[in-house]
C-alpha cells in the first residue's frame, strides 16, 4: 500500500495535449482575463494569510506550480516573496523568463519541470488554474500538498463543472468575448466543489476559505464573490 | 539602484506625486529628480506674484499628503466667492460657493519637498540632471549627467511644459498659441475683501486674486505687445490703467443692468513679470514605462485658474491607480497599470481646453456675439442647477475618485472662513 502511494507520487500528471495549448499562449496580452483575475487571486491570498503593507510576502518561500508566463510569480516577487515558478511547458517558462525584470531576478527562479521534480518544502504553495488541465487531479493534489510545510498554506483555484461554467468559461470567454484563447478549457475536466474537497482531504489538506470569482467584462475588472458556480479559489492548510 | 517609481521634475506636480506614493507606504523606494536645488522656506513679506488658485479638491489633496499644515497660515489665503463679469454687457456671474485658496508656487513646492524629505524611502536628487533613458525588459535604466545609473519600473515626466521625458520617450505634443501672454504682479488695494475677481476685457481676461493683508495678485492676460508696454510704463500710470481695466463701466446695459464693483488698486508692490501662454497636449499621456503629469502632459490658458489644479487631478488619479496596482503586486510601469489614468486625465483636460477655447472664441469681438455671451452668463447665473453643475465642474469633484488609496480615511471638507 505504502509503495503504491510512493509510486503515485512520482507519476507525471501532465497532459501532452494541454501542453501544446500553453506552448503558444499569449500570457502577457493585456486583454487576457487572467490579468484582472490575478488581482483577485493575489488579494484572496493576502486576505487568507492576513497580510498587508508594502512587502507582505517578505521572508516567505513560495512555490508557484504551473506558473505559465509568470503572471502570479512575478507579482509575488514584487510583493517581497522568494518564488520558484515551475511549468512543464518549456515555451511558457521562456516567456516568463524573458518577461522577468532584472530587479526581480534574485527573487525568482523559473524551472521547466513538474511538481514531482521539485525538492524541499515551501511556506506557501500555489496551483492556480492547473487542476482542470492535469491528468489524475487526485495524484496532482497529493504532489502539490507534499511541497508545503506542515501548517503551511496551499492555494488551489479551478473551475466548477456546472452548466454556467460551460456557457461562460468556455463558450462566451473563448468564442464571444475572446478573453481566453480558444481550446484552453475542456468542460469534463472541470471539478465540482464536492469532488474538490474530497481531493483535498485525501491529500492531507484541510480546505478552509473558499470563494468564487467573477469578471465584469465591461469594466474588465474581476471580483471575489460568494457565488462559486463558475471559478473558485480555496486556501487549504497542510496537516502534519 | 532600483526605485519602483522615478519622478523627473520636483515642481508642484512631481513633488506632490512623490508625497502621495510615499504616504501609502506601499512602495519600497521612490526617487525624485530636479535640475534645481530644493527651495528654501519662503520668508518674503510681500506675496510672490507667481501663484496659483487651489480648488477645494486640490486643497483636500494637500491635507491628505500632510503638506497643507507645513505652509505658514498667513500664506494660505482663502477666498469665499468668485465674481466674474464682462466689459461689454452686463451679464455677470457671482459664484457664492466657489471658494478656494491662493498660494505662492514656491510655498507649495517647499512644503511638498519638506514632506518628501521626511520619508525614509524617498530619494531626492536635486540638483541633478538626467542624461538619458534606456528601456529594457520590465524596467528603464536612467543615466544622470554625473554618470550615476538608476533603474526603475516607471518614469514619471513631471518636468514642465518643455518636458525632456516626453521628448526622450518620443511622445509628440500638439501645441497652439493663444493671442495672449500673462502679466503678473502683486498689488495693494483699498478695502480688501476675500473675493476673487475676473473681468473679461476686450484684450483678454484680468484676474484679481486675494492674498494676505491688503495684497492681491494680478494675472492679466493680454496681447504680448500690450504686455510689454504695460511692463515698461511707470508704476503710477500702470495703476491707473489697471483701475481703468477693472472699473470702466460696461459699454451697454442689456438685458439687465448689474455692475460689479472691484476694489481700487492703490500700490504696486512687486516687479511685473510676463509669461508666454500655450495650449499644449501630449499625443499620449502614458506609454509603456512612462507617464506624463501636469504641464508635461498639458497646458492651458490660466484664465480659469485651473492649470495647476488639473495637474493635481492627474496626481490624484495616477497615485490612486499606482497604489491599487502595488497592493496586488502589479508592475507600475505596464500599460495595464497606467491606461485608466490616461483615459481620465484626457477627459478633463480636453473638457477644460475646449471650454476655454469656447470662451476665447466668444471674445473674438464681432457684433452680436456679445449679446449671446452675456445672455449665456446671465443664464448660467440664474438657473441654479446649471450653475451648480458649472461649479462642481470647476471644483474638481467629478474628475477624481471619491476615495484615495494612500489614505485610510479621507480628510473632512474644509471651507475658508
Ligand atoms: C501666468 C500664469 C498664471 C497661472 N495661474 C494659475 C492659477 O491661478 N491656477 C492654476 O491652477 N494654475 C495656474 N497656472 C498654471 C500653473 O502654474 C502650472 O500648471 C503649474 O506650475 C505646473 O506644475 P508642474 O509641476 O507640472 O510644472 P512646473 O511647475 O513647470 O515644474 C517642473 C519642474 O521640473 C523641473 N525640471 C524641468 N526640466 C527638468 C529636467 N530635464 N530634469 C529634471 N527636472 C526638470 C523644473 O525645475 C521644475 O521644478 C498659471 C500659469 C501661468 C504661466
Amino acid at each position: 500500500m505504502l509503495s503504491t502511494f510512493r509510486i503515485l507520487r512520482r507519476l507525471s500528471t501532465v497532459d501532452p495535449s494541454e501542453k501544446l495549448i500553453f506552448a503558444s499562449y499569449k500570457w502577457w496580452s493585456s486583454n487576457d482575463a487572467l490579468h484582472p483575475y490575478t488581482d483577485v487571486r493575489i488579494n484572496f491570498i493576502k486576505n487568507c494569510l492576513g497580510l498587508s503593507g508594502p512587502k507582505p510576502f517578505a521572508n516567505m518561500k513560495i512555490l508557484d506550480v504551473g506558473c505559465g508566463g509568470g503572471l502570479i510569480t512575478e507579482r509575488l516577487a514584487r510583493l517581497g516573496g522568494t518564488v520558484v515558478g515551475i511549468d512543464p511547458t518549456p515555451e511558457a517558462i521562456d516567456v516568463a523568463q524573458d518577461h522577468l525584470p532584472t530587479h526581480l531576478k534574485d527573487k525568482v527562479q523559473y524551472r521547466n519541470c513538474e511538481v514531482v521534480d521539485v525538492e524541499g518544502t515551501y511556506d506557501l504553495v500555489i496551483a492556480s488554474e492547473v487542476l482542470e488541465h492535469v491528468n489524475s487531479p487526485d495524484v496532482f493534489v497529493k504532489q502539490v500538498a507534499d511541497k508545503a510545510i506542515p501548517g503551511g498554506s496551499v492555494i488551489l483555484t479551478t473551475v466548477n463543472r456546472t452548466i454556467e461554467s460551460y456557457l461562460l468559461a468556455i463558450y462566451a470567454a473563448e468564442n464571444v468575448l475572446g478573453i481566453v484563447e480558444p481550446g484552453t478549457h475542456s468542460w469534463d475536466k472541470f471539478i465540482t466543489i464536492e469532488e474538490f474537497k474530497e481531493l483535498c482531504r485525501n491529500a492531507n489538506l484541510d480546505p478552509q476559505e473558499l470563494k468564487g470569482w467573477f469578471l465584469d467584462y465591461l469594466r474588465f475588472k474581476a471580483f471575489e464573490v460568494d457565488y462559486e458556480r463558475l471559478g473558485y479559489m480555496c486556501r487549504c492548510i497542510k496537516l502534519s | 539602484m532600483y526605485s519602483d517609481v522615478l519622478i523627473v521634475g520636483g515642481g508642484m506636480a512631481g513633488s506632490a506625486l512623490g508625497c502621495a506614493l510615499a504616504t501609502s507606504s506601499l512602495f519600497s523606494k521612490i526617487t525624485v529628480i530636479d535640475t534645481t536645488p530644493i527651495p528654501k522656506a519662503p520668508e518674503n513679506e510681500v506675496p510672490d506674484p507667481r501663484c496659483v488658485t487651489l480648488t477645494p479638491i486640490s486643497q483636500k489633496f494637500m491635507r491628505s499628503i500632510g503638506t497643507w499644515n507645513l505652509i505658514e497660515e498667513k500664506r494660505r489665503a482663502g477666498f469665499k466667492e468668485m465674481k466674474v463679469w464682462d466689459y461689454y454687457g452686463t451679464g455677470s456671474m457671482l459664484f457664492e460657493d466657489s471658494y478656494g485658496w491662493v498660494l505662492e508656487n514656491k510655498a507649495i513646492t517647499h512644503a511638498n519637498m519638506t514632506r518628501l524629505s521626511q520619508f525614509p524611502n524617498v530619494e531626492i536628487l536635486a540638483p541633478a540632471k538626467v542624461k538619458g533613458f534606456s528601456v529594457r525588459t520590465g524596467e528603464v535604466e536612467v543615466e544622470l549627467e554625473d554618470g550615476q545609473k538608476l533603474t526603475t519600473s516607471l518614469v514619471v515626466g513631471a518636468d514642465g511644459k518643455e518636458s525632456k521625458v516626453r521628448n526622450d520617450f518620443k511622445i509628440g505634443a500638439w501645441r497652439s498659441t493663444y493671442p495672449h501672454c500673462g502679466l503678473v504682479c502683486t498689488v495693494k488695494a483699498d478695502n480688501k475683501v476675500p473675493t476673487a475677481y475676473q473681468r473679461f476685457l476686450k484684450t483678454g481676461p484680468i484676474a484679481l486674486l486675494p492674498f494676505w493683508d491688503d495684497y492681491y495678485s494680478i494675472v492679466w492676460s493680454l496681447p504680448p505687445l500690450e504686455a510689454e508696454r504695460l511692463k515698461k510704463i511707470p508704476p503710477a500710470q500702470f495703476i491707473e490703467e489697471l483701475n481703468k481695466a477693472l472699473h470702466d463701466p460696461s459699454i451697454v446695459s442689456f438685458p439687465v443692468s448689474t455692475q460689479l464693483d472691484a476694489p481700487m488698486i492703490r500700490e504696486i508692490t512687486t516687479d511685473r513679470f510676463s509669461f508666454p501662454y500655450a495650449l499644449q497636449h501630449a499625443s499620449k499621456f502614458v506609454d509603456s514605462r512612462v507617464a506624463l503629469i501636469g504641464d508635461a502632459a498639458h497646458t492651458i490658458h490660466p484664465m480659469a485658474g485651473q492649470g495647476y489644479n488639473l495637474g493635481v487631478y492627474d496626481v490624484i488619479n495616477l497615485a490612486h491607480d499606482l497604489c491599487e496596482a502595488a497592493k496586488v503586486g502589479k508592475d507600475p510601469g505596464s500599460l495595464m497599470s497606467l491606461e485608466n489614468y490616461a483615459t481620465r486625465s484626457r477627459l478633463y483636460n480636453t473638457l477644460f481646453a475646449g471650454f476655454e477655447q469656447f470662451i476665447l472664441w466668444n471674445y473674438t469681438d464681432f457684433g452680436l456675439i456679445h449679446y449671446w455671451r452675456n445672455a449665456n452668463f446671465s443664464l448660467i447665473n440664474n438657473i441654479p442647477p446649471l450653475k451648480s453643475l458649472f461649479q462642481a465642474g470647476a471644483n474638481g469633484t467629478y474628475y477624481v475618485p471619491s476615495h484615495w488609496s494612500w489614505v485610510s480615511e479621507m480628510p473632512p471638507e474644509e471651507i475658508p472662513f
